[in-house]
């Protein structure tokens, strides 16, 4: 029986080295291309000979388009409309990612830690480099809540700064839990299934079961992988307000 | 069709339609509310385990620089834990309000919230 952790092991595809770094081709990064081919074509094929009234694709893609700009002005405002192509690219890679990753055979490139991680810190010093950009050294003043007594102040500050870097490691460790969790747990069913179908007799009835559970389970799993996509690229429009209207 | 229209026809037009799109999303799809719901909470109950873990680190990582061991280990992880619960206090405290500034809709009898 193979073991659940197997679908997360990386295969080199195509071996490369280059100045004693391993930058081998994997199947991670191999569903990263379709993730992002998929999601071009998705976007161009659906805007393609665009019309004022949309037809079904076209709605599809404007509608997404729209739920990330909606995002976007509630959370950031008139000054976030410059980061929509940012936070719209992300959502569907995201997306994409984790709905391709619920295919049969597929891999999920989202359950890599690492990957999520890049994806944070990158959207971390992103932060770090628009709000110094913007506000200079009074960004600092973010570690500030207002109206703070100031004998808590060196405590209260204290907390902010780890509250504050926190965020790459929860914004990475979210997704890549979710998606872990969700795949472990297909996986796990998936093998009651067999072994029990195996068993014979009365055993290969009550196989029935975890199939059962397996099917509410992927139906979860795509609810988490929207719900997971959605909640990465709204807390990206979260920390890039504070960097961007330095609220408090 | 496209003849021109006056600004009067117009604004009674705006108004059609608003009222229109009103009657059209009446209210939140329960499970828009309950997908949202999901994510704010898996958004907070991770902060509180991440803060804790973040905090403990940074203290160890302190401690081993300046042989304090293991104090600030010990303060950092508390910190981290109630950055964490603060993070979801705010969160908690934000919601109340929204909800505490919603005007009671008609037919609804007025509780005793507030007092």
């Amino acid at each position: 029986m193979a073991s659940p952790l197997e679908q997360f092991e990386l295969h080199k595809l195509v071996t490369a080295d280059v100045m004693g770094y391993d930058v081998s081709f994997t199947n991670s990064a191999m569903f990263m291309v379709v993730t992002v081919v998929l999601v071009g074509l998705f976007l161009v094929l659906g805007m393609r000979n665009a019309k004022l009234v949309p037809g079904r694709w076209q709605t599809a893609v404007e509608s997404t388009h729209e739920f990330v700009v909606g995002m976007v002005d509630e959370n950031i405002g008139p000054n976030g409309r410059k980061y929509v192509p940012f936070i719209f690219s992300l959502f569907m890679f995201v997306l994409f990612a984790n709905l391709i990753g619920l295919i049969p055979f597929a891999f999920t490139t989202t359950s890599h830690l690492a990957v999520t991680f890049a994806f944070a810190s990158f959207i971390f010093l992103l932060c770090l480099v628009i709000g110094f950009a913007r506000h200079g050294f009074h960004f600092f003043s973010l570690f500030v809540p207002p109206q703070t007594p100031v004998v808590l102040l060196p405590l209260i500050v204290l907390i902010e700064m780890i509250s504050f870097l926190t965020r790459p490691l929860t914004l990475s460790v979210r997704l890549f839990a979710n998606m872990t969790a969700g795949h472990i747990l297909l996986k796990v069913f998936a093998g009651f299934i067999i072994s029990l179908g195996l068993a014979g007799g009365i055993w290969s009835a009550v196989a029935v079961l975890p199939m059962a559970m397996n099917i509410a389970l992927y139906a979860l799993e795509l609810l988490v992988s929207v719900v997971q996509a959605y909640v990465f690229a709204l807390l990206t429009c979260v920390y890039l307000n504070d960097s961007i209207n330095l609220s408090h | 069709m496209n003849t021109p229209r006056s600004n009067d026809e117009l604004a009674a037009l705006d108004a059609q339609l608003a009222e229109a799109r009103a009657r059209l999303v009446p209210t939140a799809d329960p499970r828009a509310v309950a997908s949202s719901a999901l994510a704010q909470g898996s958004r907070y109950a991770l902060e509180i385990v991440v803060g804790t873990a973040v905090g403990g680190f940074l203290g160890w990582q302190l401690d081993r620089w300046l042989g304090t061991k293991p104090w600030l280990a010990l303060l950092f992880l508390l910190l981290g834990m109630v950055a964490g619960f603060m993070n979801l206090m705010r969160a908690v405290n934000r919601e109340a309000a929204i909800v505490n500034a919603e005007p009671v809709p008609p037919g609804v009898a007025p509780d005793q919230e507030g007092q």
